[in-house]
């Protein structure tokens, strides 16, 4: 891989990940999702508390995260469930955040295979109060910001292409 | 994705429980879902429910096995995810594919990866179908119907 499209990979990368999730919170809700923000920041700009992630591998390194408020995680996870909220446990909302960025990446893997950037997918984990959310000094991050009628959540990309993320010493 | 959706191959048998009728007058049959996912396992009970028939749920392609070789006379047709821990669906679908007993069994990959290599191997093993996550519950309910009237 040269350097222009190592240049190009990330932005591509973060694009369809923008997309997928505009399409799969659609499909999932019933709602329009409209993405409001992408910028690149060291700091985890939320206070949100519900965090799925999932890391890929392959000619692209790093991890992913959705992070969600609980009121949104858990609207989501019903709607996953085809239930009410009602209907849900304590541990759901956490755990529709984890399928939802693991539908999320693999419709995202699908869109860039034909451009060739081929990589695989973890499965997902799911954390609460930012545990596992990032808020490091790295600030390749991109944090994008989507309001789902009203409702504000947010994608942090932490990802690298396989040589940036292995430099050589000589 | 279009590739997927462009597939149109439902050419196994379902081995549908003779006598017992749904409301529509069909065969009553039990649906294996490995999903690890409780959320989705959930969802897709609802929507085979409502289509009249029983689910069988494991959390991985392990337990797919498992509560496979414990149903073996009662379930008609098994969903498999992909991503799931201990044995992925892509493994436990290779696994139905080479046991005499089970590899008559429709498979239904339903997973949110539709890149072209994942869907041609799911194929080429076996799978009946795939569908891509997210999919609406009417989307997964015709594609369950399409393969039991196939079979």
């Amino acid at each position: 891989m040269n350097k222009t499209q190592k240049d190009t990979i990330i932005p591509k990368f973060v694009e369809a990940l923008a997309q997928s999730v505009i399409e799969t919170i659609k499909t999932i809700s019933g709602k329009i999702v409209v993405c409001r923000d992408i910028r690149r920041a060291k700091i985890n700009p939320s206070n949100a508390n519900i965090c799925g992630s999932i890391s890929i591998s392959g000619s692209l390194n790093g991890e992913i995260n959705i992070v969600f408020d609980e009121k949104l995680a858990n609207k989501m996870a019903a709607n996953l469930a085809l239930c009410d909220e009602d209907a849900l446990g304590d541990h759901d909302g956490r755990e529709g955040a984890g399928e939802i960025i693991n539908q999320i990446v693999g419709n995202t893997r699908t869109k860039l295979w034909n451009l060739g950037n081929r990589f695989e997918i973890s499965l997902p984990k799911q954390e609460t109060k930012n545990s596992q959310c990032p808020d490091s000094e790295n600030d390749d991050h991109y944090i994008i910001k989507f309001d789902c009628s009203g409702e504000i959540f947010y994608l942090v990309v932490d990802v690298q292409t396989s040589q940036s993320a292995c430099p050589s010493n000589s | 994705m279009t590739f997927a959706h462009q597939l149109n191959l439902w050419g196994a048998n379902a081995d549908i429980n003779e006598g017992e009728k749904t409301k529509d007058g069909r065969g009553y049959m039990k649906i294996l879902i490995a999903e690890d996912s409780a959320l989705m396992r959930r969802a897709i009970t609802s929507v085979i429910s409502k289509l009249g028939h029983e689910t069988i749920e494991a959390e991985n392609g392990a337990d797919a096995l498992a509560k496979l070789r414990k149903n073996s006379q009662k379930v008609g047709m098994v969903i498999l995810d992909w991503n799931m821990p201990v044995m992925d669906g892509y493994q436990a679908l290779l696994k139905i594919k080479a046991d005499d007993d089970f590899a008559h069994l429709p498979v239904l990959m339903a997973t949110s990866d539709g890149a072209e290599d994942d869907v041609i191997k799911a194929i080429q093993a076996g799978a009946t179908s795939y569908l891509i996550k997210p999919f609406k519950p009417e989307d997964l309910a015709e594609r369950i119907e399409k393969i039991l009237k196939i079979s």
